[in-house]
């Protein structure tokens, strides 16, 4: 490497030996090296993305021209010193007296809004049945056990509830047809469920139950059952049937999951009711042919509130329990106070003395506890000593 | 008496209420019993119920001894008001595990035959333990109990415990059960 050192005096050249030093020489080569490739490593690689400043057309300022940074003066100085300026007030200045005004300012919306949006509602979702609807639903005993019309259920849904609500009358007794509707109509008094039920469930076939139920509303499901299933289960039962389906249904969000949980918490409780049917009336007896027109019972799936005391009145009610409590304890602690403070007297009862003893021949009971296989009875010794000698 | 005083000492003797020559009870035990007789003797100003416990190895000894010592005893803490003729003295045998119950003549027409034993069988499970201080606990409560209901009774019918007099009939009576006893005694 000797013919590439040049004559320049550098600490790193020893001047007794003439000669560069093993690292003067490494350091050489790297210099030598930059200058050869002077875009090494300031180059960009080709297939990095350009930036931003580049797709945008711009030029970087040649920092040459900038213009000169700003200077304080001294009169700025001093006021700084003595703190009469602040710095970045520009920044934080106040607003203004815009500040008080809200950020979001509510709109009034007239009354016509109000009611263009209830009638693209009912536009959305009718409160009538449609005409073409009517004979579907209520002309004559449905064909499958879920009646949709409508079709308010996609071809997947409507298959899958099918297959249940066949697969439930498959094992049960009861047979479960399910009426869908939309969330607000409301049934024409042609299709009222126990005008339907009477006239195309109440003969032959068996025990079913009809359920008319509002997609997105379990709440306001309603059901007839044959008037045979009152024969061996209560309405209350029946009633809470449907509630628990209700409640099954309102655990989900969707209109559609909430269908599948009411439809199978209906199931369960069916199954229950066909057990107390077969419990209270034999299994012969329920699969007889219904022939019976006895009266139809509607149930719906509301809860009856019960008259539960109010807040104040509860408080009220223990307060008095308290308080008698406390009234009752204090006698009775009244009352062992002067039992114990009571003294008992005998009568002086004179006595004879027995046995030349001045003061006692009581001689009571002496028991043995030496063994603890015997009870006291039998090891006692009532009779004393003494009394053998009289 | 005579042969109670020819075994122990015909001369009277200064003991405590609460007599623990065997060293069976702590000291802790002792002061809540004392408390205990205390409030026996607040609440029946003529009588005192008092304990001896010792280790006599004969049931027969502890017997005796119990006649004796309520006969020859002198209870320093019991108020000279109250005589011996109305305490109750509790004897506990230690060593020979048996428990007796005597009591002096003014209580005595309150006490029926049972009334001893049912004292001592409740504090019964408690000796068997070796629990003193329990079953004694359990004997003054019973007693105080008993005595209560018995001063009711006497105070509301005072001749209810009246001592039948002992006529010529009644002697010719007790001579006939005692010798139908005897020869009972004698086939036995």
């Amino acid at each position: 490497m000797d013919f590439l050192l040049p004559q320049i005096p550098v600490c790193i050249y020893s001047k007794s030996s003439c000669s560069w030093s093993w690292y003067g020489r490494v350091l050489l080569l790297g210099f030598l090296l930059i200058l050869s490739f002077p875009n090494l490593f300031g180059q960009r690689n080709e297939e990095e993305p350009p930036s931003r400043t580049d797709e945008e057309g711009q030029v970087i300022p040649d920092l040459l021209n900038w213009p000169a940074l700003p200077e304080w003066t001294r009169e700025e100085l001093e006021l700084l010193q003595t703190g009469g300026l602040e710095l970045g007030t520009a920044l934080f200045r106040e607003i203004g007296e815009d500040h008080d005004q809200p950020l979001f300012q509510a709109t009034i919306e007239p009354e016509d809004t109000a009611r263009e949006e209830e009638e693209e509602i009912e536009a959305i979702e009718p409160l009538v049945i449609g005409e073409e609807f009517l004979k579907p639903y209520f002309a004559g005993r449905p064909g499958s056990y879920l009646v949709d019309p409508q079709g308010m259920l996609s071809m997947q849904q409507l298959k899958d509830r099918e297959s249940f609500l066949e697969l439930h009358a498959g094992d049960s007794k009861v047979d479960l047809y399910l009426y869908l509707f939309d969330k607000k109509q409301i049934v024409p008094p042609e299709g009222q469920i126990e005008r339907i039920f009477k006239d195309h469930f109440l003969r032959g076939n068996g025990l079913t139950a009809v359920v008319y139920y509002y997609m997105g509303d379990p709440g306001r499901a309603k059901m007839v059952v044959s008037p045979d299933v009152y024969s061996g289960v209560s309405e209350s039962m029946v009633k809470g049937a449907l509630i628990y389906a209700r409640q099954e249904a309102q655990k989900m969000s969707e209109p559609s999951s909430q269908l599948e949980s009411f439809s199978t918490g209906l199931s369960i409780r069916l199954y229950w009711i066909e057990r107390e049917l077969i419990e209270a009336s034999g299994e012969e007896q329920l699969l007889q042919e219904v022939v019976a027109e006895d009266e139809i019972t509607v149930v719906d799936a509301e809860t009856v509130r019960e008259v539960l005391p109010t807040d104040h009145t509860q408080f009220f009610y223990l307060l008095g329990v308290l308080a008698a409590a406390v009234l009752l304890g204090g006698i009775i602690a009244l009352i062992f106070k002067r039992r114990r403070r009571r003294s008992y007297l005998f009568p002086e009862i004179e006595m004879s003395s027995l046995l030349g003893a001045p003061h006692a021949a009581g001689v009571g009971s002496v028991i043995h506890f030496g063994d603890t296989a015997l009870p006291p009875s039998v090891q006692k010794e009532q009779v004393p000593d003494y009394l053998q000698e009289i | 008496m005579r042969d109670v005083d020819a075994l122990f000492g015909d001369e009277d003797v200064r003991v405590a209420a609460l007599s623990d020559a065997a060293g069976a009870l702590r000291a802790r035990e002792r002061k809540a019993l004392r408390l205990k007789m205390n409030e026996f003797e607040s609440r029946f100003p003529q009588l005192f119920f008092v304990v001896y416990v010792g280790a006599f190895e004969e049931v027969s000894h502890l017997r005796q001894f119990g006649f004796w010592l309520l006969n020859r005893g002198a209870f320093v803490d019991v108020e000279v008001s109250r005589p011996n003729a109305c305490g109750i003295l509790l004897t506990l045998d230690v060593a020979g595990k048996a428990a007796g119950l005597t009591y002096g003549y003014a209580v005595q027409p309150f006490f029926e035959d049972d009334d001893t034993f049912c004292a001592l069988s409740a504090a019964h499970p408690h000796f068997l333990q070796g629990h003193y201080h329990k079953g004694i606990e359990t004997v003054l409560q019973k007693m105080t109990k008993l005595l209560a209901a018995r001063s009711r009774r006497a105070r509301k019918d005072p001749s209810y415990y009246q001592p039948e007099e002992i006529g010529e009939d009644n002697g010719e009576l007790l001579e006939r059960i005692r010798s139908r006893h005897r020869r009972k005694k004698q086939k036995i």
